[in-house]
């Protein structure tokens, strides 16, 4: 074989293997800046379906325990979740489950996941004013119903906290998302009171906001001062602090507030059909305050699972949304994925 | 053919193979992402609308013809970043709605459409069919 015709096929081969690595390297570095790849996003896609529609191992791991097998669903239908098992998500709970083993439950070595969960829309209270008239004091508040920075149309039960009492209203947030309340307070009491509000925008697409303000007292201290509340399996555990003392347990939903009877230290929850989360107000006093706590149940929002913040500049996280419902009311969850292994 | 003229013959169907070849191969990731695009779009709106009629909300609002309730209730449900248009047909394929479900019309990369059986508990038990079209 003549030089030439050697020289001839190196060159061929040389180009033909220069050009398919360019093509290769370009594809490759430029992957995680596109989008993840078809087969990652589907796997991802069904990670998150698995834990929405399994009940996990044992099944009733929300009421205890370290599950072995990761699953949110309820007895209900599809995507109806357990209202235990999300709250046993939040971290503030005092029997949450942490992510090592959340991840060890899920069982797939090469993925991160974090999780979380929000109502479909915002509620937002706000204390406009108030004023002495006679022997009480009125307070206005204002409230704002938006979704994604888009007014929502909603209607609206607010309660005031104070003491051993309740006081209750009804009202609605018109098409800009906008809606007012008043309440008079007798000057006789004082305290820590809690304004809370529930707003139904359609069938089982429900919101809350719970607004501390003092009356004829100092700044509200901050949540958990006085009684850390951790919901669990229709019991109510309250973890009292400071020498205080607990007067009145309540349970305040968009159609529904009444008292708890309390068993010992803990509050039985009561099981309603109502769609809407429950707000369960403690109040109290100890020596220099009267104070007022709460806790929502299901406890949501919440947030859960490996930190993702740093890893969206290389836009290797999956993030997968799902609507789904805990005890008739519907929220918002979300999986973020990320499998480091596949970027390291 | 003299010899040289063979071998240019040679060099351009050379260059013509590896140029066809680079397309080819360079053509497959552009048709995985358009993939993945669809799947998520009809995914998020298949969810949504399983999850409200779960839950009684989807054919109560069109039972009663509450298209601006429906309108509001998908706004919220769907993503941010979707844009929808929805379209109610009766058991004779005839739209029911009379004003546009939508959040300003269809926008985006890829636009999908998918269609739910829906079957509301009344008297007469009808069955409508959901066409929602999305954008993202």
């Amino acid at each position: 074989m003549p030089t030439a015709s050697i020289d001839f096929t190196l060159a061929t081969f040389t180009m033909i293997f220069l050009v398919m690595g360019a093509i290769s390297g370009i594809n490759m570095v430029a992957e995680p800046y596109i989008k993840p790849v078809a087969h990652d996003q589907e796997r991802y896609g069904q990670l998150g379906r698995y834990m929405l529609l399994s009940q996990g191992n044992p099944a009733d791991w929300g009421s205890g325990g370290i599950p072995t097998g990761l699953g949110f669903s309820s007895e209900g239908g599809a995507y109806e979740l357990d209202i235990d098992k999300v709250t046993r998500l939040n971290p503030s709970n005092a029997y949450a489950i942490n992510y090592s083993s959340l991840w060890q439950a899920l069982g797939v070595d090469d993925v991160s996941f974090r999780i979380e969960v929000e109502t479909l829309f915002d509620l937002a209270l706000n204390l406009t004013s108030s004023q002495g008239q006679g022997n009480a004091t009125v307070y206005t508040f204002s409230a704002l119903t938006a979704s994604s920075g888009y007014p929502v149309q909603a209607q609206l039960s607010y309660y005031v906290a104070l003491r051993n009492s309740t006081y209750s209203a009804t009202g609605s947030t018109d098409r800009m998302g906008l809606g007012s309340i008043q309440f008079t307070l007798p000057d006789s009491q004082n305290g820590t009171a809690l304004l809370v509000s529930m707003a139904k925008m359609s069938g089982s697409i429900v919101s809350y906001d719970v607004l501390p303000f003092a009356h004829n007292s100092g700044e509200p201290k901050a949540s958990g001062t006085y009684a850390i509340l951790n919901p669990l399996n229709h019991v109510l555990d309250v973890d009292l602090q400071q020498g205080a003392t607990a007067w009145n347990a309540a349970v305040l939903t968009k159609n529904y507030a009444f008292n708890l009877t309390s068993n010992g230290a803990n509050y039985t929850i009561p099981h309603l059909l109502d769609a809407s989360p429950m707000i369960i107000v403690l109040t109290g006093a100890n020596s220099s305050d009267c104070w007022a706590e709460w806790v929502a149940y299901p406890q949501v929002p919440l947030e859960i699972g490996a930190n993702m913040s740093d890893d969206y500049a290389v836009s290797d996280v999956v993030a997968v949304t799902y609507v789904v419902g805990i005890e008739g009311a519907s929220y918002r969850l979300t999986f973020k994925f990320r499998s480091p292994a596949a970027y390291d | 053919m003299t010899r040289r003229g063979a071998v240019h013959t040679l060099d351009a169907f050379l260059a013509a193979s590896i140029i066809a070849m680079a397309l080819l191969y360079a053509a497959q990731t552009p048709r995985e992402r358009d993939y993945i695009g669809e799947e998520t779009l009809k995914g998020e709106g298949m969810q949504a609308l399983v999850q409200l009629n779960g839950n009684g909300t989807l054919g109560r609002l069109v039972e009663a013809r509450s298209w601006g309730e429906l309108e509001q209730v998908l706004r919220i449900a769907l993503p941010g970043g979707v844009s929808f248009n929805l379209t109610v047909f009766d058991e004779f394929g005839s739209p029911l709605n009379n004003v546009t479900i939508s959040n300003g019309g269809l926008v985006g990369r890829t636009v999908e459409s998918l269609e739910y059986l829906l079957a509301v508990e009344s008297g007469v038990c009808p069955l409508y069919r959901v066409r929602l079209q999305l954008g993202g």
